[in-house]
This record gives structure tokens, C-alpha cells and sequence, in this order.
């Protein structure tokens, strides 16, 4: 009897497939994926499909319930929300995006560095980071932005200030468990500086976690920006945020705003569940165990 | 235990010293001057002199740095210029309030998670588990400042069940409890329901089934005694979360805690109250975070060595 070659040996597939083939299948993924690329979609075209211009507000309509010609409604001064909230999302997803790539870029350098070198860099910025984690949450944000001033950079700065800490921890805690692993041992027997170890060997092998982790910082960005915004604290120099309406909701008599609390919230509260599915279904995919 | 005891409280001084610096410096971060922002650009100049020398900005910056050790270590933590008196004070009397609320909503949060993660893990894969996870996944990515609206119009506004807001009677407290506690009661019974199913495979589970325990017996003494552990550690870290969940939540319920005294200060450009207010939140989450380990270390004797 002759069986073929392909049907005895496992198709070996790239780790990259098999994540790929693992994620493709999980309808939770496919739910956050779908969520997340309708508000990019929703960003990108805010101003061509967009029902009226941003800013245009006509006072009578205050308010007024969603029907047609607004179909989600109006806000406190009179303006569109729809229109708002395609606008609103360009800030939101801006903000977050932005802000993640500071705290992964600064935290994730600084945790490399302390993982690696350790000594005296690694006590000190383990202590600076426990110092910036006794302020739970949002106070830290909340507190620079009211100091200096809300603006968009203000709340980037002021959230980044807060996030950056969390990388670095996890960073450190995996380049010292990967740092003595044998691919790294031998590469440095090979003669490979400090440089090419980290960026060439270790980085690539904490990339999983990373990726797991980004994906749970973005959802956790979008609310605290949310929050900011909702307080009165957001980016006031540009577009109202999906936070900032929902603050309005706040100021006026909710039974006559019952829109105005409900559809941003609506909004938040799916792209950061969006976000929370994709960063589960990521962590199943990328361990090796499962 | 005594000196791992001692060794964490003595890990708080060099962090609570580091909040005290960043602190007393984020004054420094206000554009421009300070006194300016607090008595406007036209208030004289004996008047802007007279505010620099209180809150002793006219020292240098070390010396800014223990005297506000010096006023915390008093408790005074200087004068507010909205309410002209000491923030300790102003401080104390708003501590019920949020303490009372925080408690209400672990209280809620126990309540709803710990009979849903018990019930998922036992019953897996069925049909309350899938309800249960679904809760555990959108409760946390519900905003507290998105369920507070909505729980007043529900509750409040349209079957006007319980009051809107303001802290008076029993019944006030329903609402900003479920709003604070939600989340935490979401990944609580996400982490409630991982840990029964990891301690439900053990043998000592199924030694005690075979020895003829009640199921349920087997369940609650058995395996939730066990599983309950790492609930400790997740309820310490979700403090923090608590904590801030209620500047959110004492703005919407008008709630007269800290949270809205730091929204107040904050509104007001009353600096000392804004730093008093930062204080007290993070010493209280470090003294919660201390707390946590030396319950986890009492309740189970495996981490103490290691300390």
C-alpha cells in the first residue's frame, strides 16, 4: 500500500499561518474586526459622508429627537449628532492610536533597556514606574490635563504619562525570562552586542505579548480619552469627542436628552468591547500552549 | 510573616515619598504662573505676593518639598482657596461619602459575580455560562459614564423607582452602586469562573466526590475556598478602578465624595485642594494595594517565603 507523502507528514505552516488560521476562525475576532474597521471607515469618509458640515447648528433644533433629517438626533447647541460622532470618531481614534504608540514606544524602550542591562537603570525606573502606578486610573490624566490645560496634546500627553508604565513592567518581566533563553545565549556567544541582541532577538521573541497587550491599551485609552471628555477635560480645540457629547447629556434634563445619552455611549461602549474581543482572541491565538 | 510584614510597609515609604515629589511639583506644570491662574492676571501685586508665600511657591523647589511633607505629616496639607480652610479637613468630611459608596459597590459587585462565576464554571459550556461570559465581556467595556445616565433614566426617570440623585436614605445609594460596581462585578465573575474551573479539575475535588460529598458541599467548601483566592488579589488591583469610578459616578449622582470635591478644586483652580485631593486617592490605593498582599499572604501560606 502507498500513501502519499503529503497526507503522512502535518502541512507545517509558518507561526504567522497558524495564528492567521486560528484568528479567521473565531467569530469573537471577526466581531471586533468588523466593529473596529466600520469606525475607521467611518473616520476616514466623516467629511464626504457626512449629512451636514461640522459646526453648522441651527438653535430651534436643540435637542430635537432623532428622526428624519437627523436620524440620530440633535445636541444642546442645535448641531447634527450623526454628523458629530462620524467627525467625533477621526479624535477618538486618533487620540487612542497615538497615545498607545507613545506609551508602547516609551515604556517599551525603557523596559528593554532596564530587562536587559538591569543594575542600577532597572531599580531606578522600577521604583519611578511603582511611584506612577500608585495613581489609580484616570487621577493622573484627569489631574495634568485639568493643570495644564485640556487640549488634544494635553490629553495624548497626560494619558501616555499614564500608560507608559504598564508596558515597561510587562517589558522588563519578559526580556528577563527571555534574555537567558539558549537563542539568545548563543547568539551572544556568536559575539552579538547589546543593540543587535535586543532589537534582533529579544524584541521579536516578546512581540506576542506586546501585540496582546496594545490591543487592550487602545480599549483602555479610548475610555479614559471618554471619560476625560465626559468630565469636560477632553481635546477642546478640536471636533467634540463621543465623550464630550455624552457630557452634554449630563448638563441638560436627561428625559429630554435621552438620545444624546444614549447613542455616543452606545458608540464607546462597542468599539471597546470591539477592542477587548480582539485582544482575547490574540491571546488565545498567540499562546503557544493552546 | 512579621518581617514580610514589616518589609511591605517599609516598600511604601520610598513610593509614597515619590507621589508626595510629583505631587507637590505638578503645580509647575500649570503654563504660565500658578498665581496667576488662581487670582487672575489683574489681582495685585501684595495680593499675588501674599498667595505665592502661601502655598510657599516664592521657596525653592526642595524646600517646596518638605514643607508639604511637613503639612502632610500635620495633615493640615496647606488652605483652600475656594472653601478657606484646611484641605485635611475638607478632606475628612468627604470621606464617608465615597467610602460608603466604594463599599456598596464591592458589595454589589460580590454579590452579582461570585453566584455567576460559581454557576459558569459548574454548569460550562451550557447556556448560563454563555450568558454569564456575555455579561462578564460587555460589562467591562461599559463606561461608568455611559450606565449612570442610563440607570437614572430607567430607574429614576422613567419607572421612577428610586431618586435621581444626592446622598439621602438607603435607596440613593442603589444606583451609583450598580453604576461603580459593573465592571468590577464583570471581571470578577470572569476571574470567579476561570478559577472554579481550574480548581474544580484538582484531585482533592474529586477525592471529596468520592468520598460521597453533596455536590453542593463539594462546590462551596471545597472548591470555592480554594478558587476564592486569587479573587483577593483581583479585588485589590480593581480598587484603583473603584476609586476613580467614583469621580465619575459622584458627578453624575451628585454625590458629595471626594471624587466631586477633586472635580470642584479642579473646576476652581483651588491647587492645594487639587493636591490634597490626589494624595489622599493614591495613599489610599498603595494602603489598599499593601493590604492585598498581606491578606493574600495570611490566606495562603505558599507566598510568604518567597517574600
Amino acid at each position: 500500500m502507498t500513501v502519499k507523502g503529503s497526507e503522512m507528514l502535518p502541512v507545517s505552516r509558518s507561526p504567522m499561518q497558524r495564528m492567521l488560521s486560528k484568528l479567521s476562525g473565531n467569530p469573537r475576532f471577526i466581531f471586533g474586526l468588523v466593529i473596529l474597521a466600520l469606525t475607521f471607515t467611518a473616520a476616514i469618509l466623516a467629511p464626504w459622508v457626512a449629512p451636514y458640515p461640522l459646526g453648522e447648528s441651527e438653535l430651534t433644533l436643540r435637542l430635537c429627537p432623532p428622526g428624519p433629517g437627523h436620524i440620530f438626533g440633535c445636541d444642546m447647541d442645535g448641531q447634527d449628532i450623526l454628523t458629530q460622532m462620524l467627525y467625533g470618531s477621526r479624535i477618538s481614534l486618533y487620540v487612542a492610536f497615538l497615545t498607545v504608540a507613545l506609551s508602547l514606544g516609551i515604556g517599551g524602550l525603557l523596559g528593554l533597556v532596564s530587562g536587559y542591562f538591569r543594575g542600577w537603570f532597572d531599580m531606578t525606573l522600577m521604583r519611578l514606574v511603582d511611584v506612577f502606578m500608585a495613581f489609580p486610573g484616570i487621577l493622573l490624566a484627569l489631574t495634568l490635563t485639568a493643570i495644564i490645560g485640556p487640549s488634544f496634546y494635553t490629553v495624548v500627553f497626560s494619558i501616555a504619562a499614564t500608560g507608559w508604565t504598564s508596558t515597561a513592567r510587562l517589558v522588563r518581566g519578559q526580556v528577563l525570562s527571555v534574555r537567558e533563553r539558549e537563542f539568545v545565549l548563543a547568539s551572544r556567544a556568536l559575539g552579538a552586542g547589546g543593540t543587535r541582541l535586543i532589537f534582533k532577538h529579544i524584541l521579536p521573541a516578546i512581540l506576542s505579548p506586546l501585540v496582546v497587550h496594545a490591543t487592550f491599551s487602545l480599549s483602555g485609552v479610548i475610555i479614559v480619552e471618554a471619560g476625560l471628555s465626559f468630565l469636560g477635560f477632553g481635546a477642546r480645540d478640536a471636533a467634540l469627542t463621543w465623550g464630550g457629547l455624552l457630557g452634554q447629556a449630563s448638563q441638560v434634563e436627561l428625559d429630554q436628552a435621552t438620545h444624546l445619552a444614549l447613542i455616543p455611549g452606545l458608540a464607546i461602549f462597542l468599539l471597546v468591547m470591539a477592542l477587548n474581543l480582539m485582544g482575547d482572541a490574540l491571546r488565545d491565538a498567540l499562546d503557544p500552549r493552546s | 510573616m512579621l518581617l514580610f510584614f514589616a518589609k511591605r510597609l517599609l516598600s511604601l515609604i520610598p513610593v509614597g515619598l515619590g507621589v508626595i515629589i510629583i505631587v507637590t511639583l505638578m503645580i509647575h506644570l500649570v503654563p504660565g504662573d500658578p498665581i496667576d491662574a488662581m487670582l487672575g492676571e489683574y489681582a495685585s501685586h501684595e495680593d499675588k505676593e501674599a498667595m505665592r508665600h502661601a502655598l510657599s511657591l516664592d521657596l525653592p523647589v526642595a524646600q517646596q518639598v518638605t514643607h508639604y511633607i511637613k503639612s502632610v505629616f500635620s495633615g493640615e496639607l496647606g488652605s483652600s482657596l475656594i472653601y478657606k480652610r484646611q484641605v485635611g479637613d475638607l478632606l475628612l468630611e468627604r470621606i464617608p461619602a465615597t467610602v460608603e459608596l466604594a463599599l456598596c459597590a464591592l458589595g454589589v459587585a460580590l454579590l452579582i459575580s461570585i453566584p455567576l462565576g460559581v454557576l459558569s464554571a459548574v454548569k460550562a459550556g451550557s447556556g448560563i455560562d454563555f450568558a454569564a461570559m456575555s455579561f462578564a465581556v460587555s460589562g467591562v467595556a461599559i463606561p461608568t459614564f455611559w450606565l449612570g445616565p442610563l440607570l437614572i433614566l430607567l430607574f429614576a426617570v422613567k419607572l421612577g423607582w428610586l431618586p435621581v440623585s444626592e446622598r439621602s436614605g438607603l435607596t440613593s445609594y442603589i444606583l451609583p452602586a450598580l453604576s461603580m460596581g459593573t465592571a468590577l462585578a464583570a471581571a470578577l465573575s470572569r476571574m470567579t469562573r476561570n478559577s472554579m474551573l481550574d480548581t474544580l479539575r484538582e484531585d482533592f475535588v474529586r477525592t471529596a466526590k468520592a468520598k460521597g460529598c453533596s455536590e453542593i458541599r463539594v462546590i462551596m467548601n471545597h472548591a470555592f475556598r480554594n478558587a476564592s483566592l486569587p479573587l483577593v488579589t483581583v479585588i485589590g488591583l480593581q480598587f484603583g478602578v473603584l476609586l476613580t469610578g467614583a469621580i465619575v459616578t459622584e458627578r453624575i449622582f451628585d454625590w458629595p465624595g471626594l471624587g466631586s470635591l477633586l472635580i470642584e478644586a479642579i473646576n476652581n483652580r483651588d491647587y492645594p485642594l487639587i493636591q490634597g485631593c490626589v494624595l489622599l486617592f493614591s495613599f489610599s490605593y498603595l494602603m489598599v494595594n499593601v493590604l492585598t498582599d498581606l491578606t493574600y499572604s495570611w490566606v495562603d501560606p505558599r507566598i510568604r517565603p518567597s517574600a
